[in-house]
């Protein structure tokens, strides 16, 4: 066996070897249908004469409101606010906060037949709660009373929201989708939002069937660059409701080339200017590519990646006020320049003291990748330490328990975990394997704690 | 003539003008399409699709100067159409051999590369497709993920399972066995 070089770096001239490249014999039939084919004229495609995003950024009008009919109306609403807020301090809450310390209920998980299953954390069983074939990715509403799961394969995927038992199942998209990338809640854990298979960042109606929203269109430069749009990393469950700012949830987090330079910038939903927050007119910093951005619990920090420009890899977690002010990196880690460190989804612990990341620290002239266990950083220190197994190929999902005692993981395979859910304490590190076996990502039910 | 002008002029309904861009990127668009399908009758209507789509749609291209990679795009998604509709319909193909390559080679490339085309056939086409976009194309990861619309970190993710795939096949084959690279650092 040739082992002078590491088989990437050979792996160009074997390809070429294999498929020995040469004009084939169907050439002709191809210029012979396509000599029989019309061309689409130019002006039917509308992003050549209409940029996709100004559908997206339109902004939001109101109609007009007589002022006496205003002042009733804010009279009613006041009385409303009023009685709501005495009925609420009368009695215990059924659903938790959707941000911060919750209580552990179920984790949900799709196992590898497609059915939906509820897992017991304190004793381990399971139960069916959707029968398969066919669905995949749950994912807990932030108030833990409805999952929201895909339906069907890959070039054809709907989304159904149930409630937490199973029952009452609603298809909320009117089309299939091709390839759905992530998905995840909106905070009041009334609507969905999903980046769609081209990027589209689109918002369904959690309660009913009903036509999307799109919220954003992401815009591609000739670089490759994403000037517009939210790019999360790799992974299928990281949940988009990180994007939206607590508690109200009515900014969202989109890396964007504006008026004051690329970078990170928070856009109102109300349809107003987005605020820029960390760009390329307030750092030295090279921002190649932003990605995993995230509000913290309380809405008062965001922690976002940096990739050097040119570069896929290399991306460090970076913190900062929601008002630009107190930017930094969030860990200390740095290593001689043979090595690369890799910081991903990064993840707010929920009670806004740690940050949870995927690591990975590459050797690539050793053709060591380098995947590295997850990885907890404190935030006020920075200080880091790793905890549970290291898995080979990262993993499908991570995330926090409701109480941030530990991280619900499900391994990428290979990994002598493959396709489980493990729970790893986030202080010792201690694994539980309930050997749950999970064909797709996991998730944790949010419940109101115990006093 | 350069390529943009060729481009150009193809956008404007020249076929000639775009047999000559055709003809150039045939050979490769072949080559990759039969590495990613393995199978040489796929590949050919993979191919063919992907060239009579690039045709049709050829005004729709704003920049000329991404010719290229859209067509690449193009035929790698036309590749992955093709898989998936052969799965749906789970219709049994005969995988056959890709070509043997054209020049001698040394015992232990031949036998590498031997080893490769097997560790190829083991994945899945999704994966086939990201290595070969990169490896063969030549298509920086960023263009690959947006070609094939999945995130940075799946191609990514894909990449690296492809080749420790590839890694682990080639030290199976090895009189002396290794420690698997590529996962443990410390």
């Amino acid at each position: 066996m040739n082992t002078a070089r590491p088989v990437e770096s050979r792996l160009p001239e074997i390809l070429e070897g294999i498929s020995a490249p040469r004009t084939p014999d169907y050439f002709d039939d191809i210029l012979g249908q396509v000599s029989r084919t019309p061309q689409r004229p130019g002006w039917s495609f509308p992003e050549r004469w209409l940029r996709m995003t100004a559908f997206s950024e339109r902004v939001a009008t109101a109609p007009r409101i007589p002022m006496r009919m205003a002042v009733v109306l804010a009279l009613l609403l006041l009385a409303l606010a009023v009685s709501t807020v005495l009925i609420a301090g009368s009695q215990r809450p059924s659903v938790p906060a959707p941000f911060g310390v919750a209580g552990n209920g179920e984790v949900v998980f799709a196992d590898k037949t497609g059915a939906i299953v509820a897992a017991n954390v304190r004793d381990g069983t399971t139960k069916v709660i959707v029968s398969g074939p066919g669905h995949s990715r749950p994912v807990f509403s932030p108030d833990g009373m409805r999952v929201a799961f895909i339906q069907g394969p890959g070039d054809y995927q709907e989304l159904v929201v149930s409630d937490f038992r199973g029952t009452d199942p609603v298809v909320v998209t009117t089309v299939g989708m091709a390839d759905i990338q992530y998905l995840g809640w909106t905070p009041d854990s009334r609507r969905l939002v999903v980046i769609a298979g081209d990027g589209t960042l689109l918002a369904y109606d959690a309660m009913r069937n009903a036509r999307a929203t799109t919220m954003l269109e992401p815009f591609v430069d000739a670089s490759g660059r994403l000037r517009n749009g939210v790019d999360i990393g790799d992974g299928y469950n990281i949940d988009l409701a990180d994007l939206f700012r607590p508690p109200t949830g009515n900014e969202m987090l989109l890396a964007y080339d504006g008026p004051n330079g690329y970078g990170l910038y928070r856009r109102p939903l109300d349809g107003s200017a987005p605020i820029a927050v960390f760009t390329t007119e307030t750092t030295n910093v090279p921002l190649g590519k932003l990605e995993s951005m995230s509000w913290s619990p309380d809405g008062s920090r965001i922690v976002f990646g940096i990739v050097p420009p040119g570069k896929d890899v290399g991306g460090r977690a970076w913190i900062v006020d929601a008002d630009g002010s107190d930017a930094h990196r969030l860990t200390r880690l740095d290593l001689p320049s043979q090595f690369t460190i890799s910081e991903s989804h990064m993840a707010w612990s929920p009670d806004g003291t740690r940050i949870a990341i995927q690591r990975w620290i590459a050797n690539y002239g050793a053709g060591d990748a380098g995947p590295r266990p997850i990885t907890i950083a404190d935030v006020a220190t920075g200080e880091d330490h790793e905890v549970g197994p290291n898995n080979f190929n990262g993993y499908v999902s991570w995330n926090w328990s409701p109480d941030g005692a530990s991280i619900l993981e499900v391994p990428s395979p290979p990994s002598d975990d493959e396709d489980t859910a493990i729970i790893v304490d986030a202080e010792s590190g201690n694994v539980i394997r309930n050997g749950w076996h999970a064909g797709s990502a996991a998730t944790w039910q949010r419940t109101v704690p115990k006093s | 003539m350069d390529q943009r002008d060729l481009v150009r002029r193809a956008q404007q309904g020249d076929q000639d003008a775009f047999a000559v861009l055709a003809g150039a990127a045939v050979a490769r668009l072949d080559a990759a399409a039969r590495l990613i399908l393995r199978d040489s009758e796929l590949a050919r209507d993979a191919v063919q699709d992907s060239m009579v789509r690039a045709w049709r749609d050829l005004p729709g291209l704003r920049d000329p100067d991404r010719f290229t990679p859209w067509l690449h795009r193009l035929t790698v998604n036309a590749c992955l159409d093709v898989a998936r509709r052969r799965r749906r319909r789970s219709i049994e193909v005969e995988l056959t051999p890709v070509a043997m390559p054209f020049v001698a080679d040394a015992t232990a490339e031949f036998a590498d590369r031997e080893l490769i085309d097997d560790a190829l056939r083991q994945l899945d086409p999704e994966f086939r497709a990201v290595v070969v976009l990169h490896y063969f194309l030549g298509m920086p990861l960023q263009d690959v993920a947006v070609s094939m619309r999945i995130p940075i970190g799946t191609v990514k993710s894909r990449l690296h399972r492809a080749l420790r795939t590839m890694r682990v096949t080639l030290e199976t084959a090895d009189a002396t066995p290794e420690a698997v690279p590529g996962g443990q650092f410390a």
